[in-house]
């Protein structure tokens, strides 16, 4: 006899189904819990507009609480609110005067009766504080926990999926509905500093593993966004292709990296402000452009598409390369991560370049600063998976007296390192740069001069008999006793 | 289309007035339509939602129907028209359509103002389907 399967309802809100570990359980009986002004309404409703039909209409029972007018009238505000489905796939009921006079049999006889005439394959009750203070004032015959265990029961009965939707639930509290609810969702605000962040967190959901922590979430315009952190699968190590590079478009860069960037890895180049960062990033992507690949970028610093360059700004415009849009501040890595994959699935993008690190750090909600290597780490894993070979640049501090590459100890999840410097020479600012690691690769060990020009970055030479070129004031040497220029092997463990 | 729906049901009302009906009748027709609107939307924004915008209705109306005045406060129980119907009885059959038609167009603008004129038509539309008697539009 095979065992009984769940069907889990796909809820189509971005993410969702993911934090939810596939979907909702059917025949679930869940609790939206969290304070005022959490979106519990505005999740119930989406999840209410995605999943109803007329074949499985949904039932929204409103308990005093918020006036329904008022909830109509806002939640309309949504792209998910399609009136066509009220009065046929949804059916909005008013339970205020039974709730008034604090009986929770009369309120029980009127869902029951209720879900007897629409049989509705969903039903929400909105809000459920309105039932414990009902329940306190006294006249009650049925006390609460028996009226859940009741409505519980009444719900999985008729084959409902249920959703209570509450302001009064603490996490401290032993309300019986944690205990009788299959699945909670916690919806909260974190205030950190001058930004706050929404968070959800499914705390307990029967049959189905889910996505553990606090997952960040959006309400715009079209409802709710969950950015569930990026899923890595086990065999990233695949992704990774040592035998296919891409080429840089920058010429003499190729062969300082042993043949160009191995396809799949992720490249740093870490260097002090207007060094060429930006425009090694651009050469990238505009190369890829030229071998009719596509690119996505995500660029964190306030500038316009045009002050790219015009290959760029053209490539944009033509879709040839996507842009992931950053304007909205208070992001999480999650949130980029996943507005990136779907950029690379989207365009199937082949190079993909994050400008600056430094730039995304500061996008971020305060909140989510002090995860930001672990994230990171999650984040360069997940974009690797997708086969995209990533650049990322990293703003370095000018500091002479040791070698950085990036002030986020970033530099160890990157498979491949340049550095760019500035160096004093008969009173000219110099620049310089050099690979510093290319995993699993030889690469040339040479520190090399670099010029921008109109045609963008142009590799010199060496700069023969100096020594203390990092320091940033070279000294001339004895002649002599110059080293040897060849490839080297990159060792894998670099100071960062 | 609800609004077409609206001026059959005011225009019926009108009708019936012109065709020399009766005080009685018109106040019967027009208390009709406003428990069939108290019994559709009642249950969506609950008897006090509805209550307000019936009330609010009434109290427009009163600066063209002073004698409106009488009705507030009237009803002891909700979808309880009693007292608007002895008010609308005591006009005549003309006054009382054109008081009953000027209260249902505020009652659906205000609606309307509230949650858009599609879903206004959605909750409406059974309305009309109960108490239309005019041809169907």
């Amino acid at each position: 006899m095979p065992k009984m399967t769940i069907h889990r309802l796909t809820t189509d809100i971005p993410g969702l189904d993911e934090v939810l570990g596939g979907g909702l359980p059917e025949y679930s009986f869940n609790l939206i819990a969290g304070a005022p002004g959490s979106g519990k309404t505005t999740l119930a409703h989406h999840l209410m507009f995605a999943l109803a039909t007329p074949q499985r209409p949904a039932l929204y029972f409103t308990v005093l609480g918020e006036p329904p007018l008022k909830m109509l009238r806002y939640q309309q505000q949504f792209a998910f609110f399609d009136s066509t489905k009220v009065g046929t796939a949804i059916h909005f009921i008013n339970l205020g005067d039974d709730t008034e006079v604090g009986d929770l049999d009369k309120v029980l006889a009127s869902i029951s009766s209720a879900v007897r005439h629409h049989n509705p394959a969903l039903v929400f009750i909105d809000s459920f504080r309105s039932l414990i203070l009902a329940s306190q004032s006294g006249k009650a015959f049925l006390n609460l926990q028996r009226f859940i265990q009741q409505l519980g029961m009444l719900m999985a009965s008729w084959q409902a999926t249920s959703f209570l939707i509450g302001e009064y639930f603490r996490e401290g509290d032993s309300t019986p509905v944690f205990t009788v609810a299959d699945g909670l969702i916690w919806l909260r605000q974190s205030i950190e500093r001058n930004s706050v962040v929404r968070k959800m967190e499914v705390a307990k959901l029967r049959g189905q593993a889910t996505l553990p922590g606090l997952h960040t979430f959006r309400i715009s315009s079209a409802g709710i966004h969950v950015f569930a952190p990026p899923q890595i699968a086990a065999a990233s190590e695949k992704a990774l292709d040592d035998d296919v590079r891409l080429t840089m478009g920058v010429a003499g860069l190729d062969e300082m990296m042993g043949g160009g960037l191995p396809r799949g890895y992720s490249l740093l180049i870490a260097g002090p402000s207007g060094s060429g960062k930006s425009i090694m990033a651009a050469a990238f992507l505009a190369e890829g452009a030229r071998q009719n690949q596509t690119g996505v970028i995500a660029a964190f610093e306030q500038r316009t598409n045009r002050s790219r360059g015009k290959i760029i700004a053209d490539l944009i415009d033509s879709d040839r390369i996507g842009v992931i849009d950053t304007r909205a501040v208070t992001v999480s890595v999650d949130e980029i991560a996943q507005l990136l994959i779907a950029e690379i699935k989207r365009l199937k993008a082949t190079r993909v370049v994050i400008d600056s690190l430094s730039g995304f750090e500061l996008a971020l909600a305060p909140t989510f600063r002090s995860d930001f290597r672990e994230s990171m780490a999650r984040m360069v894993a997940a974009l690797s998976n997708t086969g995209a070979t990533l650049m990322m640049t990293s703003e370095l501090e000018d500091r002479y007296t040791d070698l950085r590459f990036s002030p986020y100890g970033t530099a160890f999840l990157v498979d491949a390192i340049i550095v760019q410097r500035y160096i004093e020479v008969d009173s000219r600012l110099l620049r310089v740069m050099a690979v510093v690691k290319v995993r699993r690769s030889m690469h040339s060990n040479e520190l090399r001069l670099f010029e921008i020009d109109d045609d963008g970055i142009q590799i010199r030479g060496m700069l023969p008999g100096q020594e203390g070129l990092l320091g940033g004031r070279p000294t001339r040497r004895d002649a002599g006793s110059n080293h040897s220029h060849a490839l080297s092997p990159s060792v894998d463990k670099v100071p960062s | 289309m609800h609004r077409e729906r609206l001026a059959v049901a005011t225009a019926t009302l009108a009708n019936l007035a012109a065709r020399g009906g009766n005080p009685n009748e018109v106040a019967a027709a027009a208390t009709a339509i406003w428990r069939s609107i108290h019994a559709e939307l009642s249950r969506i924004i609950g008897s006090r939602g509805m209550r307000a915008l019936y009330e609010r209705s009434l109290h427009s109306a009163l600066a063209s129907f002073p004698w409106l005045g009488a009705v507030h406060g009237t009803a002891l129980h909700p979808g309880e028209f009693d007292g608007l119907r002895e008010a609308l009885s005591r006009q005549s059959a003309t006054v009382g359509a054109a008081a009953t038609s000027l209260m249902l167009e505020t009652f659906c603008d205000q609606l309307s103002n509230l949650i858009g004129e599609s879903l206004t038509e959605r909750l409406l539309v059974a309305v009309w389907d109960h108490t239309s008697s005019g041809p169907a539009v």
